[in-house]
């Protein structure tokens, strides 16, 4: 009876495995890679060990096991690499030899795909890193500083540039003359593992905890490769489903992680925080006029494939056309840029003893970050009311008339003419902030008020 | 299953690929899909499989749109794109096995699928071998006992015969006369018309991305022969004629004399029926020594000549 049992559920376990994980496996099994990918990390496990116990021998510990330990941890980190990245370049073939239709063609979704496809990268470099943990375990207890926090920094920032690396294969259109897109995203892979071992090895700053850090860093490289699986599913999806969702989304997504990240490394100073959230305020204005001219239209998949669970649906909904993502995303730089310039400039002024030339301009980029805004603002309220004129020309208008009329300010003094142009931003730095963050304001809320106004339909596309 | 396919438009990048194509394919029959190079027969086959999305037009199986639910294709139609299977270090009997838990079959009806299309397909035996170590027509097996793995009603078979030497070809299509018996209704390109000849019981003629021509293989001849066509008409004379003789100058509606030998001549008349009356009542009336006479059927390779212009987009 419980020999049954185990054989039904073992049965129905392995009919829940997906399919595309057990081909790659299957496939990883046959070929000759992985077995000498094993073998050579084993070589070299044995070699470091070897010769870190004859230099402890005939020098004594210290800094020669430090050595050894540091050749085997870049060797072993490149070398387990090569088992996964095999996977992502038979993908590349597959996907140039159009070998991956026929699986479209199945109940395979293509978020199942992807998943199957970055779960077997991982199985294999999980596989690697068993076969080298005992190398490494050896060398982390034999030296003189414990160095576990690099060791877990460098592994998750591996896995992580390997979903890039997957999400880089499946972003590459196939093309059947040139070499495969997977020798692109593995040479990827490679080149961003020098760097990327590099950076994960740096010590943190001295007042971040070794565990709070490597959390920390974890927590952003799992968000780094959910965006890279959601970017790869994204990417493959066949031509029938509304295949830019979950790649917008994932942009939006990568951009914030990126953004925490580096936030949380502690990696930039005050003064260049300041700097950063500037920056991001800039951005933000631009993403809002990018946004402000994107197509309204939603795809008839997009409405059809309406996800089951309610915040995968608003995640949907949020991102069917292009303009509310883009413009919402921008709302969120705007807020972070503000959110860390108020923080910054009140934490970090009296100590970083600001000049008032370096306030002046501090508020005069923020202005800048605005003004994008109001621009969006205004084409997106002339887009409710004339939908059939070219958003690119309405835009282009709105930059035209607000900029025009500084032409005014010649013929009388006042500032009115110029306040709702960068100009004025530059030339009078205190003034405009403030100001213009209420034009920005008011536009906005404009804006949302238009919403609730009836107004034409916007255009069918209409094909041939 | 009916399937309808009503004006089809696609375009890439500007460029028209399919223009307003309509076709219907009844139930249970095999139909030729042919065209020139570029007419767009894989376009139409991809959004039949519902892998493309047309920019406008449907394609209904059973009343239900493909193009709004891609999902009812992928249930009842199998496509076999024009590309061979080339996934390396896998063997036979995995990949199938793959594609039948792509497909959600638990253990059980996974292994009886695999039997059964390996069965079907002539692959029983060659499911320990790996998939790049197999000939082409070997893969195209492969292929097509892919296709059949979850036991679509319909096929669409995208120049499957390309590529195969003709002992490979003959036993691909005795695998489409069996399938055929079974009730499958299969929609196949190809170039190679003979192969189509022998088993399509219609044809869908693309040209430019436009149909040209569609419908049951009869009803297409009927419609030809009522245009144009062509009669053979062999003389003997006693005598020996180094040039066409004088009496078959003066007969009009002679589209080409030929020289067989220096007494046998042969007479080449193209038109429609009537026109043949005429010419032929003149031949007898002038006493022209008429020993044989043929009417050529008109097959798929002459449907399509004479409905296409050769022109590619």
């Amino acid at each position: 009876m419980a020999n049954v049992l185990i054989e039904r559920l073992s049965h129905s376990f392995a009919d829940q495995i997906n399919p595309v994980l057990v081909k790659e496996l299957r496939q990883s099994l046959h070929g000759k890679i992985l077995y000498m990918n094993l073998l050579m990390i084993a070589v070299l496990e044995i070699l470091s060990v070897y010769a870190a116990v004859a230099a402890e021998l005939e020098f004594g510990g210290g800094r020669r096991i430090t050595g050894a330990f540091a050749f085997y941890a870049w060797v072993f980190a490149i070398l387990s690499l090569v088992s996964p990245l095999s996977v992502l370049m038979r993908w590349g073939n597959e996907r140039q030899t159009d070998g991956i239709s026929p699986e479209f063609t199945t109940a395979l979704s293509p978020a199942k795909i992807a998943r199957g496809k970055l779960t077997a990268v991982t199985a294999l470099f999980l596989l690697n890193l068993t076969a080298g943990a005992p190398g490494l375990l050896w060398f982390l207890f034999r030296c003189p500083v414990w160095h576990g926090g690099a060791v877990v920094r460098v592994g998750v920032l591996l896995l992580t540039i390997l979903f890039w690396g997957g999400a880089f294969t499946a972003m590459i259109p196939p093309n059947r003359k040139n070499r495969s897109t997977g020798t692109a995203g593995a040479g990827l892979c490679f080149c961003g593992a020098f760097f990327a071992i590099a950076f994960a090895s740096v010590k943190p700053p001295v007042e971040i905890s070794q565990i709070g850090y490597s959390a920390a860093w974890t927590i952003g490289c799992v968000l780094l490769s959910w965006t890279a699986l959601l970017l790869t599913e994204g990417a493959i999806l066949p031509e029938m489903a509304n295949r830019f969702w979950k790649g917008k989304t994932a942009i939006g997504m990568s951009l914030i992680g990126f953004y925490f990240l580096l936030l949380l490394l502690g990696l930039t100073p005050k003064r260049s925080l300041l700097v950063w959230s500037l920056t991001t305020m800039v951005f933000a204005g631009g993403l809002a006029m990018v946004a402000a001219i994107a197509p309204f239209h939603k795809t008839r998949r997009c409405e059809q494939d309406l996800p089951r669970w309610t915040v995968s649906r608003f995640f949907y909904r949020f991102s069917a056309n292009r303009v509310i993502p883009g413009y919402l995303f921008a709302l969120f730089f705007l807020a972070c840029g503000a959110l860390i310039l108020t923080a910054g400039t009140t934490a970090a002024i009296p100590s970083l003893q600001w000049q008032e030339t370096s306030l002046r301009s501090i508020d005069g980029v923020s202005a800048l970050g605005c003004c994008g805004f109001f621009y969006a603002n205004c084409t997106l309220i002339l887009r409710r009311w004339m939908p059939r004129t070219n958003p690119i020309a309405l835009l282009a208008s709105v930059l035209l008339i607000c900029n025009g009329i500084n032409v005014l300010g010649a013929i009388h003094e006042t500032q009115i003419f110029t306040v709702v142009s960068p100009i004025y931003g530059l030339l009078s730095p205190s003034e405009a902030l403030p100001l213009m963050a209420k034009l920005a304001g008011g536009s906005f809320l404009a804006l949302l008020l238009s919403w609730g106004i009836p107004m034409k339909k916007a255009p069918q596309i209409i094909h041939q | 299953m009916l399937v309808r396919v009503e004006h089809l438009w696609k375009s890439f990048r500007g460029v028209p690929a399919l223009r307003d194509l309509s076709f219907e394919l009844p139930p249970g029959k095999i139909f030729g899909f042919v065209g020139p190079n570029g007419a767009g027969k894989t376009t139409t086959l991809r959004i039949m499989a519902g892998l493309t999305r047309p920019d406008s037009g449907e394609v209904l199986f059973d009343g239900i749109a493909v193009t709004d639910y891609p999902e009812k294709a992928f249930a009842d139609a199998g496509f076999m794109p024009d590309t061979l299977p080339e996934a390396s270090d896998i063997e036979v009997w995995e990949y199938l096995d793959n594609f039948a838990r792509a497909f959600g079959m638990p253990e059980a009806a996974r292994a009886e699928a695999v039997r059964r299309v390996s069965e079907f397909t002539n692959l029983i035996g060659l499911g320990g071998k790996f998939l790049n170590e197999l000939s082409k027509g070997m893969k195209q097996q492969v292929s097509l006992a892919r296709v059949l793995l979850h036991d679509p009603a319909l096929l669409l078979l995208d120049e499957p015969a390309a590529g195969l030497d003709p002992r490979a070809r003959l036993e691909l299509r005795n695998c489409l006369r069996r399938l055929a018996a079974a009730g499958k209704s299969i929609f196949i390109s190809s170039h190679i018309l003979s192969d189509l000849d022998d088993i399509a019981d219609g044809v869908v003629i693309l040209e430019k991305g436009r149909l040209v021509s569609a419908g049951e293989r009869t009803l297409l001849q009927k419609e030809q022969e009522g245009h144009k066509s062509s009669v053979r008409v062999l003389l003997v004379f006693d005598a020996v004629f180094e040039a066409p003789p004088e009496a078959l100058r003066q007969i009009g509606g002679i589209r080409a004399v030929k020289k067989v030998s220096a007494r046998q001549w042969l007479l080449e008349l193209e038109g429609a029926e009537e026109q043949f009356r005429m010419v032929m009542q003149e031949i007898f009336r002038s006493n022209l020594p008429v020993v044989g006479m043929s009417r050529p059927d008109l097959g798929l390779e002459e449907i399509f000549l004479q409905a296409t212009k050769g022109e590619v987009q």
